[in-house]
């Protein structure tokens, strides 16, 4: 089920309807968590006995965590083990299939990823490593951490939040004011309007440049600049639609994107792009490494120290992607880029200095941002090797016209980006234009609402 | 609130200038009839193949056909004269319209009309008749097919959908507004400073993006997101499908003309995505082949047929030339057991 289906809008209604007709909020993280297996469940019922299975693991691993002190450990280890079990079942299987059986037909009958089982691992996981470290932080009330772990407008996609954001929120009262829906309607707005008018338009000319065998050069540039656009409007319209939908349920959930396309180097980039992954990589995977590398291995050179971390967690967050090697190469990309840029000392007020740096440092890192979804969206690395290496840098002439089409679409499709950035940064907020700006959009999403996908980019992970 | 009601405003003011001026820009009337914009014209390009070759056996299929029989070897192994209609990108909808408005119509009636098909394509009738596959519909339409509008069209929109394309010209001339824009996108760069014009760009998108040089494994996987609509859970309910099909139609033009139909399932590479799929598909096959024998139309199945192996494969669906070498011949010793 997507956001963008009839089934959702009605299930969502009728959700929405329920919940805020019943007082305690007890009946209300009920029908949350209704919804939300209803929602996970409804194509394939499988995907929600999944969810339970992970949430009556972690649950009961983090009782045994507060209960049964002495085998503390034991409790996490098993929690853990399980749960990163099914997740790496699940998500690699293709990758096992392939290993075993190199012969393989090349359709192979598949099960299919659960739904949002990328997602509410994360979460899982970060939960069943607060326990251990912090006993308080178990929650005992069995439909408040499903609430936490199935959370429907975040299942699919995110924002992965933590414990500490989301529980007080379930567990508090929640009452119905206006401000949740004055809040809400710009992010749905926002949200459907990137989704319909930006994603789903660019995505036709660049999936036809990638699916090419022997693109130029040229091609594949604009093929990579256009789906910066793609990816970028696809998934933080998702992020916004999914926190439009939290804060009319009354929840305010976390912002995923800051204005990615500005930043001035890989932390920048990192600290701005899908926010709420990094920080979790950051503070579940880096820097426990790095405590254990300073702690165990004191001699290491300082480069060591500062590189395997960096080099680790970027791995990690790529294969969190899937099995194909474009994402982890993609994700090794960016641990290269970060450690490069940690050597040269290069950290964000490095395009400070001067607006020649500044701008310097804005392209040199839009490059690099650019690049890297070349590698993420390639069909393969053989692929974009061989584009590199042995395919001509403009092409014929008809391949050249292509490249300046898709340049054209590309900067187009992104004018409405431009325009709400500028609006939101004038110097005297305008809500005139700011309405102006819905207004339109709105009108484009009932034009665009015949011919949309609503399969978002992120969900196939 | 201010901000709410400030766009409330504005989209009030602005949906009722485009009330105004999208009918007056785009010349249409409100309430707009949603019926697809069918010519007067209908092409009988077949008509006249048969009437002059004077086939016993008419083939009638999709790409997969054109790729998969040797028509001539055909004739030579049953003896008879044989004539293929193969169409790429045809499905049952396009079927429907070269049988009634060329097979049936013609003064020479074939003894018999093989039509190869896969998957559910024989009741989905919305397969391959949008967008680009439209032109090929209208090409062998009568302007007032009611069956073709009901079934292809009419049938794939909601009760909210059909009102909004016909009371509301935002929506009704959606399709114009977004081709307006996809206009301004791919050409405005070349208008004012380049010397390219818009037929030397459609030209160069067309040669850049032909299927020939799309990498192998993106064509399988272009052909695998078209194929896996025949395999949509609405799609696999053969019960409810089958009335609101062509397929029952088909059948009743064949047999009102005393024609022989039969029915061909291709083999395909394509595998529904999941288990369910998968025995939802075999149930589907059941069914069929139950109403076929009600109908008393025989059904030639290879889609297990090991004889066809993954090598005689060129994608996922077409047959190479020696695929062809092999699959004419098995196909040849089914039919002659039933025309025999």
């Amino acid at each position: 089920m997507s956001f963008l289906n009839l089934e959702f809008f009605v299930l969502f209604s009728i959700i929405f309807l329920l919940h805020w007709s019943v007082k305690r909020v007890m009946f209300q993280n009920f029908l949350l968590v209704v919804g939300s297996y209803l929602f996970c469940g409804w194509v394939h019922p499988a995907h929600a006995v999944i969810l339970g299975v992970n949430t009556l693991v972690v649950y009961l691993s983090g009782l045994g965590i507060v209960r049964a002190r002495r085998r503390k450990k034991l409790w996490f280890g098993l929690g853990l083990v399980l749960i990163v079990g099914i997740y790496i079942f699940y998500k690699y299987q293709n990758f096992f299939i392939a290993s075993l059986n190199p012969e393989s037909a090349y359709f192979e009958r598949k099960i299919l990823l659960p739904l949002g089982i990328s997602f509410y691992t994360l979460r899982i996981v970060s939960y069943l490593v607060d326990c251990y470290r912090q006993e308080k932080s178990v929650i005992e009330n069995f439909i408040d951490l499903s609430v936490y772990i199935a959370f429907f407008p975040q299942l699919l996609a995110g924002p992965i939040d933590r414990v500490g954001k989301l529980i007080p929120q379930i567990q508090k009262e929640r009452k119905w004011t206006w401000g949740n829906f004055y809040t809400a309607w710009p992010l749905l707005v926002m949200g459907v309007f990137k989704k319909v008018f930006i994603a789903d338009n660019i995505k036709i000319i660049v999936d036809k440049t990638f699916a090419l065998q022997e693109p130029s050069k040229f091609l594949l540039l604009t093929g990579a600049i256009g789906f910066s656009l793609q990816i970028l409007a696809d998934f933080s319209g998702y992020t916004d639609i999914s926190r439009g939908i939290s804060h009319l349920l009354g929840f305010n959930t976390s912002q995923n994107f800051n204005s990615p396309y500005l930043s001035l180097t890989p932390n920048d980039f990192w600290n701005r792009w899908h926010i709420t992954l990094s920080t979790w990589l950051r503070d579940y995977v880096f820097f426990p490494v790095r405590r254990f590398i300073l702690k165990r291995f004191r001699n290491l050179s300082p480069l060591i120290t500062t590189a395997l971390p960096a080099l680790l967690t970027m791995f990690i967050s790529g294969m969190w992607h899937g099995e194909q090697l474009t994402f982890i190469v993609w994700g090794l990309y960016y641990g290269v880029l970060i450690v490069l840029y940690q050597l040269a000392d290069l950290k964000v007020d490095w395009g400070m200095r001067g607006i020649h740096k500044l701008v310097l440092a804005w392209v040199v890192m839009f490059s690099f941002i650019v690049f890297g979804w070349m590698i993420f969206r390639a069909p393969s690395i053989d692929w974009l090797v061989n584009v590199l290496v042995s395919q001509p840098v403009l092409g014929s002439n008809e391949a050249f016209i292509v490249g300046i089409v898709s340049l054209s679409m590309t900067l187009f499709y992104a004018i409405p980006l431009f325009v709400k950035f500028v609006i939101d940064r004038l110097p005297k907020y305008s809500q005139e234009l700011s309405s102006l700006f819905y207004a339109v959009a709105t009108l484009l999403i009932v034009v665009y609402s015949n011919s949309s996908s609503p399969d978002f980019i992120y969900v196939q992970f | 609130m201010r901000q709410f009601t400030l766009y409330l405003v504005f989209l009030l003011v602005l949906i009722t200038i485009s009330w105004v001026i999208l009918p007056t820009h785009y010349e249409s009337e409100y309430p707009k009839l949603f019926w697809p914009e069918l010519d007067e014209k209908i092409k009988h390009t077949y008509q006249g193949g048969i009437n002059r070759l004077e086939p016993e056996l008419v083939l009638l299929g999709d790409s997969t056909l054109v790729r998969g029989v040797d028509d001539i070897q055909l004739g030579r192994l049953l003896e008879r004269p044989v004539y293929e209609i193969g169409y790429r990108g045809s499905a049952s909808a396009l079927w429907y319209l070269i049988t009634k408005n060329n097979i049936v119509s013609s003064l020479h009636k074939p003894d018999y009309l093989v039509i190869f098909f896969r998957g559910t394509m024989l009741t989905t009738p919305d397969f391959r008749v949008s967008g680009e596959y439209f032109d090929f519909i209208d090409d062998y339409a009568d302007q007032n097919d009611t069956v073709l509008v009901q079934l292809a069209y009419l049938n794939q929109v909601n009760w909210f959908q059909l009102y909004s394309q016909k009371h509301i010209p935002l929506y009704g001339e959606g399709i114009e507004i977004q081709d307006t824009f996809s206009r301004y996108a791919k050409y405005p760069v070349f208008y004012r400073y380049l010397i390219f014009d818009k037929e030397v760009v459609d030209e160069a998108i067309i040669s850049v993006f032909d299927t020939k040089k799309l990498a192998r494994h993106s064509a399988d996987a272009e052909i695998s997101a078209a194929e896996s609509f025949l395999y949509l859970d609405k799609n696999l309910y053969f019960d409810d499908q089958v009335h609101q099909s062509f397929l029952p139609e088909i059948i009743r033009l064949c047999q009102d003309a005393g024609i022989q139909l039969i029915l061909v399932q291709m083999k395909s590479q394509y595998i529904p995505r999941t288990i369910e799929a998968q025995s939802l598909f075999s149930a589907y096959l059941e069914s069929l082949k139950k109403y076929l024998d009600e109908n008393h139309v025989p059904l030639i199945d290879f889609s297990e047929d090991d004889r066809i192996t993954e090598d005689l494969f060129l994608d996922v669906v077409h047959l190479t030339e020696e695929g062809k070498g092999v699959f004419t011949p098995l196909l040849a010793d089914e039919i002659a057991t039933i025309i025999e």
